[in-house]
């Protein structure tokens, strides 16, 4: 996002695992394929060494250059750059989208069942609009507070779920183990589409960017891994039954100061949807602006906006057509291409596109030589 | 002037968006504190609870010597309908988020609950933490209970259902647990039942008749007009038994819920001592010997001796400590086997998480048994392995020590 200044990495990682804590806490295993409880957890758990696996390319890319992604396609060839830019936008726009028709989707049958779904959706996007014109740097510093309230809030919810842990949901998985556990961990994978932005925002990113992408990693792991123990041991085989489970855990703490934690668990799912549109819908503007001109460039963010918009309130409008992206992003398609494929490609190519790379190796080498 | 016209906007905002969700006035809002659900033959019977502050004329809104509760009756062929009709009834905004009990009549229970879960797994505004009891008779008629105790007869009843479970007394059962153990366990589950006792009521009859006796008309009202000891049992979704009191305190126990509790324990002089349960650890555990199920449950616990009743001149010695700890171990074993027997092997019903226990100590034989394991409930063996372990004497301790000596 060259349009935009330095943000310090930690800014960059504790804002998209914000983000990223949208697609877990929304995960509703009621639509998916299947599988026992502790297939779930442990699909939590397995997901964790897939990401690491599939994030390689972008790790060893991002280890030798600090350009993002799109200045590379276009380094590499202007018309690769082109459908690189196609696809990004496409991407990055279906998860925008697709956080916005989950948060809807959740207030209009968790919390306000008489209100509007376009009330909901315009107030969000008016929030996100706002927050994307303050730019990189106002979304990560947000990003950064609002992750220490998640960080307080989860916590909170741990510990005060403790005695209704039972250790006894978590039985051995009996049919196609291997299979089960792999499906699940492969759908976890799928929604890192947070990735797409750590990609862009590379120039942006003060410090080492290869370690920041490990930290996020390990520390979305982390979360992922306690929400799925807590869902898995509280509610066990019951999950199943449930659309929103992570707010069931939350609604079935008993504790005497805080008579309904369901109230923290909403405001977790606002912070999260605000802060993932908002970035997703940075991340949209940064791309158009790039590739439009100046006079047609400015209006991108407004663009991006009312597309977004309007995307999700036509998919918001039935219970089939607000499943669509949520399954096309699930089955893992914009995560192949542009997350596994894409980095690939450029890592190969990597002495064409990034001068700058192989003059650092050069430089190492003649350093090494007279020792 | 792009500020200005930030501004403008801005205040519209505030002004245009404040209606775009419905908001319902406190005063026009009716807050549910107890739901009472009976089946009658014309369908649904819903009892409401709901606040309503009696303290007209006063400083305060609330009057603390009344029962600040009203209650409203609504039918309907579904629960829907009759909260509708509720709504109707009342005319206010029926608001059941901050809901304390949902008391299911015995009728119901006895014709299937399968139903209730539809309606309130479902709503939005259900507190899934709320107490579920059930009534022995009509719900109704526990719910209009009038209790002169605190502020709310709702928040007695949640106490009263507090206390019972803070003594062992009982398993308490949340709504979601509820609906869980439902959900899993082949509609299965144990829910604590509430019945009245009528002691209210008689004392106020007792006062109308001797009205010209001013000794009785002036005695202090007695507070236990409901109360909470036995077990309302569940299979296939309907109340297939209802345990005693014991019965009640064994399953308890079997669940690890026992915080506290007093036994009463006897001598083989026929002494009695009360024996106080200060911790309790309770863990059952499956044995498999060829096909047959055995499951060990293995308490340990340590007691205190709250009094001991013994003829003037004798003292309690730790040989009699011992005898009073394996009194109280016997009794505990007891409770435990007849529940166990009772619940498990006669009623059928799968709780405890057996098969949960067996599928993870044993998946082979949990693959085998677990699409006829209801039946195989009947043929499961139970022990037990209690240890009771009287750690604190109270001030009596010097004279066990005297004795000694």
């Amino acid at each position: 996002m060259v349009q935009y200044g330095k943000v310090s990495s930690m800014q960059i990682v504790l804002t998209l695992v914000v983000c990223k804590l949208f697609a877990v806490i929304t995960y509703t295993p009621v639509y998916t394929e299947k599988a026992e409880i502790t297939a779930v957890f442990l699909g939590g758990v397995v997901s964790t060494l897939i990401l690491l696996a599939a994030a390689t390319p972008v790790i060893l890319l991002f280890r030798k250059t600090q350009d993002d992604i799109l200045t590379l396609s276009y380094r590499l060839n202007p018309g690769f750059g082109f459908i690189v830019f196609i696809l990004l936008l496409i991407g990055v726009l279906a998860a925008a989208v697709d956080t916005m028709v989950d948060f809807q989707f959740f207030m209009v049958n968790a919390v306000f069942p008489d209100a509007s779904r376009f009330i909901i959706l315009i107030t969000l996007m008016i929030a996100a609009f706002y927050a994307s014109l303050m730019g990189l740097e106002g979304i990560a510093r947000t990003g950064t507070i609002l992750f220490l309230i998640v960080l307080i809030a989860l916590v909170t919810i741990a510990f005060t779920l403790h005695n209704r842990i039972n250790l006894l949901n978590l039985k051995p998985v009996l049919y196609e183990p291997v299979k089960s556990i792999l499906s699940v961990a492969w759908q976890d994978t799928a929604r890192n589409m947070e990735l797409l932005i750590f990609m862009m925002v590379v120039p942006n990113i003060k410090g080492k960017a290869a370690k920041s992408l490990l930290g996020y990693i390990l520390l979305i792991s982390v979360l992922l891994c306690t929400i799925s123990f807590l869902v898995a041991t509280v509610l066990g085989e019951f999950t199943f039954r449930q659309i929103f489970p992570f707010y069931m855990i939350a609604s079935v703490v008993d504790s005497k100061i805080i008579r309904r934690f369901d109230a923290i668990h909403m405001t977790l799912w606002v912070i999260t949807a605000f802060l993932r549109t908002s970035l997703f819908l940075l991340t949209a503007t940064s791309l158009l602006k790039r590739v439009l001109p100046y006079h047609i460039g400015k209006w991108s963010c407004l663009f991006s906006s009312v597309v977004i918009l309007v995307a999700a309130g036509f998919l918001s409008g039935g219970l089939q057509s607000s499943n669509l992206l949520y399954d096309f992003i699930g089955k893992g398609y914009p995560f192949v291409i542009l997350i596994v494929l894409l980095p690939i490609i450029l890592l190969l190519n990597l002495k064409r596109i990034s001068p700058s790379a192989s003059k650092n190796r050069e430089q190492q080498r003649k350093e090494e030589k007279p020792e | 002037m792009k500020k200005t016209i930030f501004i403008v906007l801005s205040v519209a905002m505030i002004f245009s968006l404040t209606s775009c969700f419905p908001s319902h006035e406190l005063k026009e809002t009716a807050i549910v504190q107890a739901i009472a659900v009976d089946l009658t033959d014309e369908g649904y019977e819903l009892t409401l609870q709901f606040y309503a502050p009696k303290g007209s004329g006063a400083t305060t809104a609330i009057d603390t010597s009344n029962n600040n509760a009203n209650i409203v009756v609504a039918k309907g062929k579904t629960i829907t309908e009759a909260v509708d009709q509720a709504t109707a009834i009342q005319g206010e905004y029926i608001f059941t988020g901050n809901n304390r009990l949902l008391i299911i009549g015995e009728r119901f229970a006895k014709e299937g609950v399968e139903s209730l879960f539809s309606y309130f797994d479902r709503n939005h505004l259900t507190t899934q933490n709320i107490d579920v009891l059930v009534s022995e008779g009509p719900a109704k008629e526990i719910v209009s209970v009038n209790i002169d105790q605190g502020i709310l007869a709702a928040e007695m009843l949640e106490k009263i259902v507090e206390n019972c479970e803070e003594n062992g007394m009982i398993l308490r059962c949340p709504y979601y647990m509820f609906s869980q153990n439902m959900f899993q366990y082949e509609g299965s589950s144990v829910v604590p039942v509430i019945e009245k006792t009528g002691g209210q009521e008689e004392q106020s009859e007792d006062q109308g008749t001797e009205s010209g006796d001013s000794s009785v008309s002036e005695s202090i009202q007695s507070v236990d007009v409901v109360k909470i000891e036995k077990t309302a049992v569940f299979k296939d979704y309907k109340l297939a038994d209802i345990v005693d009191k014991e019965c009640s305190q064994g399953l308890a126990f079997l669940s690890n819920t026992v915080k506290e509790a007093t036994l009463v324990a006897e001598d083989a002089n026929g002494h009695l001592s009360s024996i106080n349960l200060y911790s309790c650890d309770a863990k059952l555990k499956p044995e498999f010997q060829d096909d047959q199920i055995t499951f060990v449950l293995q308490i340990k616990s340590k007691a205190s001796i709250d009094e001991v009743l013994l003829p003037a001149g004798e003292y309690t010695g730790l040989d009699e400590l011992e005898i009073f700890a394996q009194s109280a171990e016997r009794l505990i074993a007891d409770e435990c086997t007849r529940a166990f027997n009772r619940v498990v092997k006669e009623d059928q019903s799968n709780i405890l998480y057996l098969g949960d226990l067996i599928h993870k100590n044993n998946p082979k034989l949990w693959t085998a048994i677990q699409n006829d394991f209801p039946a195989h409930l009947e043929k499961l063996h139970f022990r037990t392995e209690v240890d009771v372990d009287i750690t604190r004497l109270s001030i009596e301790a010097n004279q066990a020590q005297n004795k000694n000596k």
